[in-house]
Parts: C-alpha cells; sequence; structure tokens
C-alpha cells in the first residue's frame, strides 16, 4: 500500500540559510557588504569575525530579516526573504533568537517581563512565558530570585547582555543569530554563555553568531568556541577567503 | 511575589486593555493632551455655530441705504396708495414706509421746545406726506445710487432726498469689516485646524525602542499598532465629547444673553438650538480620526525603525 506523502516526511533541506552575491547599500556610501555568497547547514556553528565596521552586523541583520538585501538574495529554509510580506518575515523571527548588543531591552519593564515578552509575542501564556524566562535567566546564570523583579534599567552591562541572550533563548529557537554575544562580558559569564551555546550546538540548533576583535578567539575571556565552529573572517564588506 | 506585566499580543480586548494602560499610564500627559484638544475643537464648534446661527448676515435698519421721496399736494391730489405700489416694485427697493404730512406735523408740534410755536394750528399743512424708501442692505453704493436716479426718473415732479456719501461711508467700511471678519475666521479656522492636527497626532506616545524590540522579536506590525490606534481613537473621541459637551454648556448659559444682545442691534439670530443628537457622529468620526492619524504615525516609525540599526 502506497503511504500518503505527509508534512512530517518531507525533509527539511540541509541549508537552513543561503546567501547569494549579497549587497547592502545604505545611501551612496560605500557598500556595507560586497558580492557575499554564504550557506548555512542545519545545525552548524558559524562565527562572523573581523574589526568593527566590516559588516558583521549587517550580515546578521540581514540573515533575520530585519533589512533587506540591496542586490542578490537571502534564503530562509528556500524562502526568499526579499518576497515574502513583513508580517510573514516577523512571524519567520518568532523562530530565532536574536541578540542585538547595545539595545532590545525595554529599560521601564523588569527583567523577567523582557525575557518573557520573547514568548508572549510567539502566542505563549503568560505564566508559561514567565516559567520559560526563570528557566532562561538561570541557564545564564541570572539569580531570578534576586534580579528577577528589578528593572532593566539598573543592570550592569554584563547583565544586560545575559538578559538579552536569555530573551533570545527563551522560545527555544531552531536559529540563534547572536550579534557579538560575549561584547562586554566578563570571564566566568563569557565561559558560560560559550558553554551554553555550545549546548544549543550540540542538540542541533543552527548558531550564526560574530565577534569583534579580542572575542573572536574567545581565549581572553576564558573560553572557547565550540571546536566545530565554522569561522568566516569579513572585511570592508567582504568576506575573506 | 512578581509583579510582571504582561503584553498584550493577540485580540482586540488586550490591544484595548493596552491601550487603557498606556493612556493611564501618564496622566498628566492624558491631561494636557485632552485639554488642548478640546480647545481645539470647541474653537472650531464654537466659530461654526456662531456662523450657523448668525447667516445669512443683515445690516441693522439703521444701516441701510434711504431715500425719502416728498409728495408735495394733499391727499386726493395724488394716489399715494399707487405711488406706493410703483416705488416698492422698483430695482434695490426691499421695503417703503409712508409717513402721512398730517401724522409729521402733529409729531414735530409734540416736540419739546417746538410746543409753544403753535405748529398743530397751523393750516393749511405746509409738510409734504413722505415715503421711506429703504434699499437692500446688500447692495453697493453705487448700484444704490443708480437705483435712486431710477426714482427721479420715475417721478420727476417729487423731490428725493438722498445723501449718497454716508452709506458710501458705511458701505466702504462694512466691506473692510467683512473681509477682515472672512480673513479672521480663515486664521482662526486654520489654527484650530492644526492645533487639532497636531492634538491627534501627539495624541499617543511612541515608545520606538518597544517598537524596535517587537520587531526584533516578531511581532506582526498590526499588533504593534493596535494598541497605539486604540489610545489614539479614544483620546480623540474623549476630546470630542468634551468639546460638544463645553458647547452644550456655552449654549445653555450664553444663548439667551446673546440673542438679547444682538436683537437690540437688530441682526439676524437663529435661536434654534444645536441638535444635541448630532454629538455622537461628531464623537464617532473623531475617534475614527484619531484613530487613523496614530496609524499612520505608527506605520512611519515601523517603516524607520527595523529594530536596533547596527
Amino acid at each position: 500500500m502506497r503511504k500518503e506523502p505527509q508534512l512530517s516526511d518531507t525533509p527539511a533541506p540541509a541549508t537552513l540559510l543561503r546567501l547569494e552575491r549579497v549587497e547592502k547599500r545604505y545611501g551612496a556610501f560605500r557598500p556595507a557588504l560586497m558580492e557575499i555568497d554564504l550557506c548555512v547547514a542545519r545545525g552548524e556553528f558559524v562565527l562572523l569575525s573581523g574589526p568593527g565596521g566590516a559588516g558583521k552586523s549587517v550580515l546578521l541583520r540581514l540573515l533575520c530579516g530585519l533589512e533587506l538585501p540591496s542586490s542578490g538574495s537571502v534564503r530562509f529554509a528556500d524562502e526568499d526573504l526579499s518576497a515574502l510580506r513583513p508580517r510573514a518575515r516577523a512571524l519567520l523571527r518568532r523562530s530565532m533568537g536574536i541578540l542585538v548588543p547595545g539595545a532590545g531591552l525595554l529599560r521601564a519593564r523588569s527583567v523577567i517581563d523582557n525575557v518573557a515578552l520573547a514568548a508572549w509575542v510567539a502566542g505563549t501564556g503568560h505564566e508559561e512565558g514567565l516559567r520559560r524566562a526563570r528557566a532562561a535567566l538561570e541557564l545564564l546564570g541570572i539569580d531570578v530570585e534576586r534580579y528577577g523583579d528589578a528593572s532593566c534599567a539598573h543592570l550592569a552591562g554584563s547583565q544586560r547582555q545575559c538578559v538579552t541572550l536569555a530573551r533570545a533563548l527563551v522560545n527555544r529557537p531552531g536559529l540563534l543569530i547572536l550579534d557579538d554575544p560575549l561584547a562586554g562580558l566578563d570571564g566566568p559569564a563569557a565561559q558560560r554563555v560559550l558553554q551554553v551555546l555550545g549546548h544549543f550546538s550540540d542538540s542541533g540548533v543552527t548558531v550564526v553568531a560574530s565577534a569583534t576583535g579580542d572575542t573572536a578567539s574567545g581565549d581572553p575571556v576564558g573560553g572557547a568556541w565550540p571546536a566545530r565552529t565554522r569561522r568566516l573572517r569579513l572585511q570592508d564588506g567582504r568576506a575573506l577567503a | 511575589m512578581s509583579r510582571s506585566r504582561s503584553y498584550a499580543t493577540e485580540g482586540r480586548l488586550a490591544g484595548l486593555l493596552e491601550a487603557l494602560r498606556r493612556l493611564l499610564e501618564r496622566p498628566w500627559h492624558l491631561l494636557a493632551g485632552l485639554l488642548g484638544g478640546t480647545l481645539a475643537l470647541a474653537s472650531l464648534l464654537v466659530a461654526t455655530a456662531l456662523l450657523w446661527r448668525i447667516w445669512p448676515p443683515e445690516l441693522p435698519p439703521g444701516a441701510q441705504a434711504q431715500a425719502l421721496v416728498l409728495v408735495a399736494g394733499g391727499e386726493g391730489e395724488t394716489d399715494l396708495a399707487a405711488v406706493r405700489a410703483t416705488l416698492a416694485h422698483q430695482n434695490l427697493v426691499q421695503g417703503v414706509d409712508f409717513v402721512g404730512r398730517d401724522a409729521a406735523l402733529a409729531e414735530l408740534a409734540q416736540r419739546k421746545g417746538l410746543s409753544g410755536l403753535g405748529l398743530s394750528e397751523l393750516r393749511p399743512n405746509p409738510l409734504p406726506d413722505t415715503f421711506v424708501v429703504r434699499f437692500d442692505p446688500a447692495a453697493s453704493a453705487e448700484a444704490v445710487e443708480q437705483a435712486v436716479a431710477g426714482l427721479r426718473h420715475l417721478r420727476p415732479s417729487d423731490t428725493i432726498e438722498y445723501l449718497p456719501e454716508p452709506y458710501r461711508r458705511l458701505s466702504q467700511i462694512v466691506q473692510v469689516g467683512r473681509r477682515l471678519a472672512v480673513a479672521l475666521a480663515v486664521l482662526l479656522g486654520l489654527a484650530a485646524l492644526s492645533g487639532l492636527a497636531l492634538s491627534l497626532i501627539c495624541a499617543v506616545v511612541i515608545d520606538r525602542e518597544e517598537i524596535a524590540v517587537l520587531q526584533l522579536l516578531g511581532a506582526e506590525p498590526r499588533t504593534q499598532r493596535r494598541p497605539y490606534v486604540y489610545a489614539g481613537a479614544l483620546r480623540a473621541a474623549l476630546s470630542a465629547a468634551l468639546a460638544w459637551g463645553l458647547l452644550l454648556a456655552l449654549q445653555a448659559g450664553l444663548d439667551a444673553a446673546l440673542a438679547e444682545l444682538l436683537q437690540q442691534f437688530a441682526l439676524h439670530w437663529d435661536r434654534t438650538p444645536l441638535p444635541t443628537a448630532a454629538g455622537l457622529p461628531f464623537v464617532a468620526g473623531l475617534g475614527l480620526l484619531g484613530a487613523l492619524a496614530a496609524s499612520l504615525r505608527l506605520r512611519i516609525v515601523q517603516a524607520h525603525s527595523d529594530g536596533p540599526r547596527p
């Protein structure tokens, strides 16, 4: 008897992210990105490195559909992000964990609210969102009893970075897009973050992270990027071989 | 105990509750906005209501151009009724009043200072019968002068008294006054409309940081807009309701006094009360306008805020 094809039987494409001849321009300035070709397989850990202004953050924003390329294509699971409507791109981002350093926490809200917000936006119930937020914060070593109800305006820089990372992890996403996740972290905190990312990667989560300067090696903060990390160096908007 | 506050992500009721929370979160901002919106709307409403009541504008009889047609000879020699009818049908003539020679003499005799002169016993009565011809107050001074010339042509034997200078001056003053009033009304209207637009645009405080974060987390654009749109609609509708109430209060308090004052100057004043039921569509319309303004503003913010920039 012939088996009817079902959604679960459809093989997921091995390539999760594919960038082809991507260029990104802002006005008449030099392109922020030029001729970028990149394939990221499911479960892969990719580290973008390079000096400030190399185009790492722009590339990550293109990957999560916050911006669209000026030319070329960015595909997520074979879907061209430029062809999707803003609503569809927004829904797609719910399946990602995104970290943008230096911004992204609502200062007026508490730590737990900030982390749970990602779960609530994704449609999780109030209590379940809080439960997940506590778990994510504890995973990153944040004392929930002490800091959970504190306003994010009163957090130190490294704590804010950990809370933002916890928010990226709260929905247990299949893809993590992390812009300089070790920035501003002290040794033990950075080590813990690297461990957590390693665990996520081992469990099949695709990770695309960036690192600037001395955080690219991981060594100065007391830890190292996972051994199977594929490194891609960017400079002046171009990918170096 | 957690003091966490959920975020309304789905549903209209949740959006409405979030909108109420946003409005009440900054009470002073809400009060200032309501005051500004109410005053701008009330100014527009009061100006419209005044225009509605006073339209069409009329000049008092004292300001109308008048000519006196003096008919010599006694009654019986001239058919006064025919004269009156002829005059009444002439171009620009709005009305004709008759002052008989005997009545005029009796009035003169009763005046203080003239009572001792024995005017009432004067025979024959030397005064002429008089027709007071009132012209259309909307007519220009030149047109009235042409009409008076037509009267002279019509009854060449009669004396027609008309002093063109006072009416020319009055006409010029009225024209300047009308132009000034129109300019002032346009300026006030524009100012009130600008105030209203500003009030609608600034009706809600947009948290750009929150919008950026929500976009980053994948909140639907429509869901992000909903609380702001509801807040804008609520505030505009509340301002409209307050402005309507203010107008009704003004009507109740000042209408009688204004009507008396204007009647003293013989100006047209429509005493029909404002239809109270018209307040409902007014409030609903303003609410819709507030929602549209908030939605438009949110769309602009969303278009320029695709999450935090690198």
